[in-house]
């Protein structure tokens, strides 16, 4: 039989397929019990994220907030991207609070810390609930509380924060079992992933609360702690940043100054000369333009510039006025009061000041009027004339009256009269000097020349200060964060890290200077007396030290600390602007040496007309550059200072004589201890002043003469038999003995340094020069000097120099115990509130996790014995 | 369970417990007036309930425990933020060297001012927004109701199911209880009568037949960029305090700040003064301390305030039309109609 294969064809298309896609459908019973009727399947999704996904959220959730305020503000948002909106409106208020506190802070660190602290405050209201609340509870409860997801339109939401609402389709059966075995949940019990989705509502409502309750303690703590511990990694970026910057900026200073360039000065005298051209020129004027000239330099360089208008802007031009009459009569009175005559035939003879105004005004036309010098000879023979008639009337009146006891004058006298009064030159004639007492000058063409000079080469000289100022201030000035600042801060810190301080020391130290002392006497006896502990702790100090010329590249400022002045960068460029500027006030028209001559003493210095013949010492250009050279030595003074004084404790502590000479043989033991105790203790905590007036200190006076024994060193300590006693009775300042001091002075400064201490100088070769070029200097200086506050006390070394307190002070730089005691109470503030605040914040971090702990307790539901039946069958 | 949509005209009765009356505030959805004491009332008892009640349900895990409450909770973290922030920068004041506690204390002064005048500004500057949009467009977006809430029993013996939640009519824009804008027909008046009336303020004309439904995308609109203004202004002007509290003639308050009202004398000397301040302090942010940045007081000030300007003029910026609907697809009132 054949297949009748249309047969085949029709009865396989009659006949439906067995196999059902959804064989287990029934739509009978899915009409009788209505299951059929279910939500759409849902599209949400739980959110998994790790760090590595971190910025590519970060970047879509910024642009999902850009699209919500778009959105919003076209009133097309809806409530989750308002609620975003609200996100962007706390970050925008946030920078613009940051921004405006930028604004109102001076270093770049604290303006940095404003954005820092809006970052950090940010980052802990998101870092908190994960580090405290979602981290733990994850570990106990095997699930993220704080579990996002995205649901079928798209948007990330919090999965827990509607307790009502939950999306559980997001969370596979499987994944609810792992939960559920995490909980520890028994797994014969009836329905356990809907106990388990209990279970972690219940958890998340729970820890939710606990994130309410927390998250204010917490944010503001957590934010704080974390800008304090940016403050040192910041300071040192922003460090670094600045030194580049002021690197830049020495090597092309020219550059700088064309930057700074304001037009300041000349816009204001433009402006005063533009108002007052062709005016009289009168004092309050010279005032008002030698105050534009100078803009932006110190008082003393407005006055001599004062000084030298007045006499750049005369003419041969007065005025003759009332003060002018004033001026005559005074000068003709006092000249012939000078020559004996008697004050009452005086006032008789000389033209009064009535009959002069009388003659000048009506008579003449001279009053008020500004003439030249024929005008004053016009006035003078004018006068000549008044006086020759006053004193023939003067003379007839005294003959024909002798009753009236008037002085008949002489025809010498008269003669004299005469001379004194107009005979004289011009110069010395009290006369013509009364007719010139009001010069008048007059802001013309030539005068505003004159004037557009000065204010341009101050104009110009100005930028280059400015710029000099600019690099000065941000390397080395005193203020936080320059350059030298943080070097500074850097090595202290080295320094007090390796003498092992303690909180306790810091609080006790904090209190007075003395805790200071005390501590670094047993602190430097302790390093001193250990071969490799010194050797650590010099090797570590001097390394920081010596980044000093990393930081500040030679011939920047000084090449070498304590040697004469270089050709540095700086003093170039200093020399150079002061040169320009001098050579600018050459070009004045018709140029005279005495021209501006107050201002350029003051300025460039005194002794010479050249640039390079003046001596500069206390001129303004001197000024500049001592200002970066004394910053740059009072704080290596300081650091050596330091070295110094371990050096000197380091060659007691061995007790090898040939280390300290001065404690030589035929010094009383008991003076040799006295000497080692103030060189110790000055060495830590002596100032300027103790240095000034040679050390005030009371020893014994009648202590033994005939022991001339060698001091006693044992473990590293001086063992006193003298010095150092309990009692102090009996003790006097002794002015008279001049050894305390000198002998105290070359045991610290001329005695061989250790070989240890060298050593410990290393490859830093230059530095070590340095240091010993600062022992020297101060030994030099300080140490054998004739100049002494203390008159009574009584130094009869060869003195050879004469040490200004200032340079002493440079010398000396900081007491290191005043250091250390200024170091504490700083610290002591940061680890006050640092102490507080971390252990509130470790007690909150305690609790909240210890909470955790008790969240989440269910009864389990009870297994039937049906139900334990069934499952065991 | 499974509530009702509308309990407005139901007193749902689950309780084992005879009711009363008295016992509850409102037995149905109501809508409260937007008025000062309200809003006080409210206030007071989201925030009572807040470190209270929904707390302890928190804490509890309460099965109950709802979104609302987890959102009123959101205050506590505020209000003791801002207590934790003042005492991060004075806290430890007392504490530091004599000589560094003045500079210590003045920072801290002026940063716990700054946490006060914050939250003020944030608080105040919300009706610079709103009370526009509301005289000129007739809708109250703050628009408070009482919500009856119903939850499921702790155990038999909770016979106490209900609870009051206080929400606004806007609060959600995809989910806005249009509902309680409806005219209660015991009023008198036509049940569209407040819809009436925004259509008129709105340009949209009077006499309309649905003026709900006309009214409503329009609404939407305004309510979303009234929200928007809102929670960008309300920060911006906050920032603006904290930069007022960073001026220095707060310093002279300082000097003189007391919080004993019952020493008159002294808490009256310190009003006076803290007047003073806040007058100068607001003319020093303004004209600035003549450093380089001497017109950030003045951005400050300008800023928020022209986003406001802005920002309710980007609410009477409207692309809405009124829609042309024919008239059979307009629903009658007087009909009545069965939804399939």
């Amino acid at each position: 039989m054949q297949t009748n294969l249309i047969q085949n064809f029709v009865h396989n298309l009659r006949t439906p397929s067995s196999e059902r896609k959804t064989p287990e459908f029934d739509i009978h019973h899915e009409l009788q019990t209505k299951t059929f009727i279910k939500p759409n399947k849902s599209n949400g999704y739980l959110v998994k994220s790790n760090i590595f996904d971190a910025p590519a959220i970060m970047a879509k959730d910024f642009v999902y907030d850009l699209k919500s305020v778009k959105n919003g503000f076209n009133g097309k948002a809806d409530d989750h991207q308002l609620g975003k909106i609200n996100d962007v409106g706390l970050k925008l208020g946030g920078l613009a609070i940051a921004a405006y506190l930028y604004t109102k802070r001076q270093s770049p660190m604290t303006k940095a810390m404003e954005f820092i602290g809006l970052g950090s405050f940010l980052a802990s209201m998101s870092l908190w609930p994960k580090l405290a609340i979602q981290l733990p509870a994850y570990l106990i409860h095997g699930f993220n509380v704080q579990q996002q997801y995205v649901d079928s339109f798209g948007r990330k939401k919090s999965f827990f924060q509607d307790p009502q609402f939950l999306a559980w389709d997001a969370y596979s059966n499987e994944k609810l079992e792992k939960i559920g075995d995490w909980m520890g949940i028994p797994k014969d019990i009836p329905n356990r992933n809907e106990f388990t989705k209990r279970k972690m509502q219940k958890v998340a409502v729970q820890n939710y609360t606990l994130w309410m309750w927390t998250a204010g303690f917490a944010t503001p703590i957590m934010s704080a702690l974390i800008c304090n511990q940016l403050e040192k990694p910041v300071a040192k970026w922003l460090g670094k940043i600045n030194n580049n910057k002021n690197n830049q900026n020495i090597k092309n200073i020219g550059d700088l100054a064309k930057e700074m360039q304001d037009n300041s000065i000349k816009n204001k005298v433009n402006s005063l000369l533009s108002i007052n051209q062709n005016k009289v020129i009168t004092d309050d004027l010279i005032e008002e333009l030698a105050k534009a000239i100078t803009t932006g330099f110190d008082p003393q360089v407005t006055e001599n510039v004062n000084k030298d208008l007045r006499k750049l802007l005369q003419t041969n031009l007065y005025m003759i006025n009332e003060n002018t009459l004033n001026a005559i009569t005074a000068n003709a009175e006092n000249a012939l009061i000078d020559a004996g005559f008697e004050k009452e035939t005086i006032g008789q003879i000389i033209p009064s000041y009535k009959e002069l105004l009388k003659s000048f005004d009506n008579e003449n036309g001279f009053f008020k009027i500004a003439g030249n010098e024929e005008m004053l000879e016009k006035a003078l023979t004018v006068y000549t004339g008044k006086l020759y008639e006053k004193l023939d009337k003067y003379n007839s009146f005294a003959i024909n009256n002798p009753q009236s006891n008037l002085k008949i004058l002489s025809n010498n006298e008269i003669e004299d009269i005469k001379r004194i009064l107009i005979g004289a030159e011009a110069e010395e004639n009290p006369i013509m000097q009364g007719l010139k007492k009001e010069p008048f000058a007059v802001l013309n063409h030539n005068n505003q020349k004159l004037i557009n000079t000065v204010a341009d080469a101050f104009n110009s000289l100005k930028s280059n200060i400015s710029a000099t100022e600019k690099f000065i201030q941000s390397q080395l000035g005193c203020v936080q964060e320059t350059t030298m600042a943080n070097y500074w801060n850097d090595t202290i810190d080295t320094f007090v890290h390796g003498l092992g301080l303690k909180s306790k020391d810091i609080d006790q130290i904090k209190n007075d200077r003395l805790f200071a002392t005390s501590f670094l006497r047993n602190a430097f006896d302790d390093i001193a007396s250990d071969k490799q502990n010194y050797k650590n702790f010099m090797t570590k100090l001097i390394e920081q030290i010596a980044k000093q010329e990393k930081l500040m590249k030679p011939g920047d400022t000084r090449e070498i600390m304590y040697s004469d002045a270089g050709n540095t960068k700086l003093d170039n460029f200093i020399d150079k602007s002061f040169k320009s500027f001098q050579e600018k006030i050459m070009t004045l028209p018709g140029y005279k040496p005495s021209f501006m001559e107050n201002t350029l003493n003051s300025m460039i210095g005194t002794g010479g007309q050249d640039f390079e013949s003046r001596n500069s010492l206390g001129s303004l250009k001197q000024l500049y550059k001592d200002l970066a050279y004394n910053r740059l030595a009072e704080v290596k003074s300081s650091f050596f200072r330091i070295i110094n004084t371990l050096d000197l404790y380091r060659r007691l502590a061995i007790g090898d004589p040939k280390y300290h000479e001065a404690l030589h043989n035929k010094l009383p033991r008991a003076l040799k201890e006295e000497i080692v105790e103030l060189s110790k203790i000055t060495g830590i905590a002596g100032h300027t002043a103790d240095y000034l007036t040679k050390f005030y200190r009371r020893i014994d006076p009648n202590f033994d003469e005939t022991d001339l024994s060698n001091i006693q060193i044992k473990n590293g300590r001086l063992i006193y038999k003298y010095a150092c006693r309990p009692a102090d009775a009996g003790k006097v300042d002794t002015p008279q003995d001049s050894r305390l001091f000198i002998e105290s002075m070359k045991l610290s400064f001329e005695n061989t340094m250790h070989p240890e201490t060298e050593s410990a100088f290393g490859r830093n070769k230059k530095l070590l020069e340095e240091f010993k070029k600062y022992r020297s200097m101060v030994l030099h200086d300080v140490g054998n000097t004739t100049y002494f506050e203390n008159s009574y006390r009584n130094i009869k070394e060869d003195a050879t120099s004469l040490a200004s307190d200032n340079k002493i002070f440079i010398e000396i730089g900081a007491a290191t115990d005043e250091v250390l005691y200024n170091f504490c109470k700083r610290s002591s503030n940061t680890n006050k509130w640092l102490k507080m605040f971390s252990t509130a914040g470790a007690a909150l971090l305690g609790v909240t996790v210890l909470a955790q702990f008790f969240f989440g307790r269910m009864q389990t539901p009870q297994i039937t014995a049906t139900q334990k039946d069934k499952t065991h069958a | 369970m499974i509530l009702p949509v509308n309990n407005q005209n139901h007193t749902p009765f689950f309780s084992a417990k005879k009711q009363n009356k008295n016992e509850k505030d409102y037995t149905h959805d109501t809508l409260l007036p937007n008025n000062l004491s309200t809003r006080m009332r409210i206030g007071m008892d989201k925030f009572t309930n807040a470190i209270t009640l929904y707390s302890a349900k928190g804490f509890k895990g309460s099965r109950n425990a709802n979104f609302y409450e987890f959102l009123t909770m959101g205050q506590i973290p505020y209000l003791i933020g801002s207590g934790m922030l003042m005492a991060v920068f004075n806290a430890a004041n007392k504490h530091y060297n004599l000589f560094d506690q003045p500079s210590a204390k003045a920072l801290g002064n002026k940063m716990a001012l700054g946490v006060v005048l914050y939250a003020l500004l944030k608080s105040a500057s919300k009706p610079l927004v709103t009370a526009p949009v509301h005289w000129i467009t007739g809708i109250d977006t703050e628009r408070p109701y009482a919500k009856v809430n119903y939850e499921l029993p702790d155990d038999i013996y909770d016979t106490d199911i209900t609870n009051i939640e206080y929400h606004k009519v806007f609060e959600s824009v995809d989910f806005s209880r249009w509902d309680l804008l409806l005219m209660d027909p015991k009023s008198g008046k036509p049940r569209n009568d407040r819809y009436d009336k925004i259509a008129k303020r709105l340009g949209m004309g009077t006499n309309l037949k649905d003026s709900d439904q006309e009214v409503k995308p329009r609404i939407k609109e305004i309510v979303e960029k009234t929200s928007a203004a809102k929670s960008i202004t309300s920060y911006l002007w906050a920032a603006a305090g904290v930069a007022l509290a960073f001026q220095k003639p707060w310093e002279s308050y300082f000097n003189v700040a007391t919080l004993k009202f019952w020493d008159t004398k002294k808490f009256g000397h310190s009003m006076k003064i803290l007047g003073e301040s806040f007058v100068k302090s607001a003319k020093a942010l303004y004209k600035g301390d003549g450093n380089k940045y001497k017109h950030a007081g003045k951005f400050m000030i300008f800023t928020p305030l022209t986003a406001t300007v802005l920002g309710v003029l980007n609410v009477m910026r409207s692309e809405h039309k009124p829609s042309k609907l024919d008239s059979a697809d307009i629903i009658e009132k007087e009909r009545k109609y069965v939804v399939n």
